[in-house]
């Protein structure tokens, strides 16, 4: 009986973890997607520095956590594609960073899509 | 290089704890899902200590859920047969009365030269020294054979029964520790113990192995240094 009441425990601890690393996937996706879009609403060119800025910092602090059980590939992708952001900014080149964040919105969109179960992840393919 | 050493080390300790978790049973005959649990666990660490794209955690936590959940089938099937039967199958009497049913053979795809072999890990070489055999669930094939041919006991050749002759000798010292469970199963104290090696003019440190049985006879083997 010890051993039932382990494991009870152990799953439970595992559902726990499972539950409040997807709600940190949501609290992170959701705050990158909302500074994406202030960033690509952005007239003003000091406001858009300043948001790039703020977005880069946000996403290391996110990242931080993420490493921990998100699949590395795919946080790589998402650093490389939001280390390009500042200098499109900086450069005014408002067409490719359009692309841009259009790209790490999908990448973002995909991560989020992995995380919660579904009969797409579950069944067929991540 | 380190990353992957130090991995290693993290998976080692979380699958001990898993087999540990998964108890004794686990280790010695396996039932199929016990097999399966066993594979994947297997298969899952090394992907965890290889992958080093891959959180440690994601690794480590499919083995505890799996392990978790085999213990947590494990109890329900041990109060209820019907699931039991389902995760675990049944056995199946393959001789019955010296003859053998082909037909369940032939179900359970164990062809005649499988049964010999198994007779033979029995040092059974005739077919009609068997009075039954059953495929057990863990696929093991259990034996028993005919009276004619079965290993003599004292109690078939009438020889009187000594009950204190039942227990086997008990290691109450190993490598110079005390072995306390296995004092109290003798039914003696340490004081005792003491005693016994004191008449040997020994300390507990001397002794490699000292053995009680319910006869109060000891064996002392001394330490060799």
């Amino acid at each position: 009986m010890n051993r039932l009441a382990i494991s009870i425990i152990l799953l439970i601890i595992i559902v726990i973890v499972s539950v409040a690393t997807t709600m940190d996937i949501h609290f992170a996706v959701t705050d990158l997607e909302q500074q994406l879009l202030e960033l690509k609403e952005a007239e003003d060119y000091q406001l858009a520095i300043d948001t790039s800025t703020k977005l880069t910092d946000s996403w290391t602090s996110h990242e931080d956590r993420l490493v921990l059980y998100v699949n590395h590939q795919t946080l790589d992708q998402l650093t490389i594609a939001l280390a390009e952001v500042p200098a499109l900014v900086q450069f005014q080149e408002t067409a490719f960073l359009h692309s841009k964040i259009d790209a790490i919105l999908e990448l973002l969109d995909d991560l989020w899509k992995s995380t919660v179960p579904n009969y797409r992840n579950l069944l067929f393919i991540q | 290089m380190l990353v992957i050493f130090f991995r290693s080390i993290i998976v080692y300790f979380v699958v001990i704890f898993a087999v540990r978790l998964m108890g004794k049973r686990q280790l010695g005959e396996l039932q199929p899902s016990e097999l399966a649990i066993t594979i994947l666990i297997s298969n899952i660490a090394t992907l965890s200590i290889e992958e080093i794209d891959t959180p440690v955690f994601m690794g480590l936590l499919p083995i505890l859920t799996l392990v978790s959940i085999e213990v947590i089938v494990s109890v329900i099937n041990l109060h209820n047969p019907r699931i039991r039967r389902i995760f675990s199958g049944s056995p199946v009497v393959v001789i019955q009365y010296g003859t053998i049913d082909q037909a369940k053979l032939h179900m359970l795809r164990y062809s005649v030269d499988d049964l010999l072999s198994q007779l033979r890990t029995q040092n059974i070489f005739d077919v009609s020294e068997v009075d039954f055999a059953v495929v057990e669930t863990t696929g093991q094939l259990t034996v028993y054979q005919k009276y004619s041919h079965r290993t003599v006991t004292p109690e078939v050749i009438g020889m009187e029964d000594i009950p204190k002759k039942d227990a086997p000798p008990l290691p109450v010292i190993c490598h110079g520790h005390m072995n306390y469970a296995y004092l109290a199963l003798t039914g003696k104290d340490e004081k005792w113990i003491m005693q016994q090696l004191g008449s040997h003019n020994l300390n507990i440190t001397q002794v490699y192995l000292m053995t009680v049985d319910k006869e109060d006879n000891i064996n002392i083997i001394r330490e060799d240094r």
